[in-house]
């Protein structure tokens, strides 16, 4: 996805793409990001041991560990709170 | 929930799809009526070789709303282009939501704000722009009407809907910034909240 997001936007979008095991090449498409700022963002992401880093044959692959579940499902509350409550816009 | 915020996503996302609609429409004609009103004027005074003033400014006032027109039309495509990628999203979503997918799509409207804030003001500048270079020419015409009557009941018709074209299109294009307006309101109310919602996310990022 393009445009401008924030920190937590971005986060969340790596953590909810890693639901199941992604490659690095693979985060950097989904989440239009390039590689220097998509290693930076799950640098944080496998600090806070919100992403696990494994390998798998040749492969290096990355999966949201439950430890993020509180970080997505606030995420998710949150967004669709501040959606809701705001006022609707309609021609 | 998560079905009432999709239902809501997409008609929103309609609305503003029609109303970036209508402003393409309208620049395509603000465009189509600056050619002509330069033609129009302009062409009589090369004929004649002699300036008239009348002619001179309504020949010059076809040539800025020409340019406004322009540039309101790249603005309106450059939001559509953007616009046409989230309607692609929710085209995608099945009919019952997945949580998952209606959380992206907010997230996918809030970059979409972000990024074409700017260009939302340029277009309410546009449209506010065409809107008085339409009521001008309608003021101009009245103004013709009266002082140089058209030859003929065909004539006299043919003016006075050139003059109705004028004022409807002049009074969409001062009318669409309310509405830009009220579509920015309700995103910038978003917005505003989501800086609270970060501040409780980074609080759950650090630990806390």
């Amino acid at each position: 996805m393009n445009g401008k997001r924030t920190l937590y936007e971005i986060y969340w979008e790596i953590l909810s793409f890693c639901r199941s095991p992604k490659t690095f090449t693979s985060i950097i498409n989904r989440c239009s990001l390039n590689s220097k700022i998509a290693q930076e963002h799950i640098g944080v992401l496998l600090s806070k041991g919100y992403l696990n880093n494994f390998e798998d044959g040749e492969k290096s692959l990355y999966r949201t560990t439950e430890r993020a579940s509180v970080f997505l499902e606030a995420f998710k509350e949150m967004y669709m709170e501040l959606y809701n409550r705001g006022p609707e816009f309609k021609l | 929930m998560e079905t009432r915020t999709l239902n809501r996503l997409k008609k929103e996302l309609m609305s503003l799809y029609a109303l970036i609609v209508i402003n393409i429409v309208g620049a395509g004609l603000a465009m189509s009526f600056g050619v002509a009103t330069v033609v129009n004027n302009l062409f009589p005074m090369i004929a004649e070789l002699r300036i008239q003033p009348l002619q001179a400014a309504l020949t010059g006032l076809g040539l800025l709303g020409f340019g406004f027109a322009i540039s309101w039309l790249v603005s309106s495509a450059e939001v559509f282009s953007d616009l046409d990628d989230i309607r692609d999203g929710i085209r995608e979503q099945p009919g019952e939501a997945d949580e998952e997918a209606t959380t992206q799509l907010i997230v996918q409207n809030m970059a979409f704000y972000r990024d074409n804030r700017p260009t939302i003001d340029r277009l309410m500048l546009g449209s506010r722009a065409a809107g008085l270079f339409f009521l001008l020419s309608g003021a101009i015409g009245v103004f013709n009407m009266l002082t140089n009557a058209p030859a003929g009941p065909f004539g006299l018709v043919m003016s006075v809907i050139g003059v109705l074209i004028c004022v409807v299109i002049g009074s969409v294009g001062f009318y669409c910034p309310s509405l830009f307006e009220r579509y920015a309101r309700a995103w910038e109310q978003r917005l505003k909240d989501s800086v609270e919602a970060e501040e409780k996310l980074n609080r759950i990022l650090e630990g806390g």
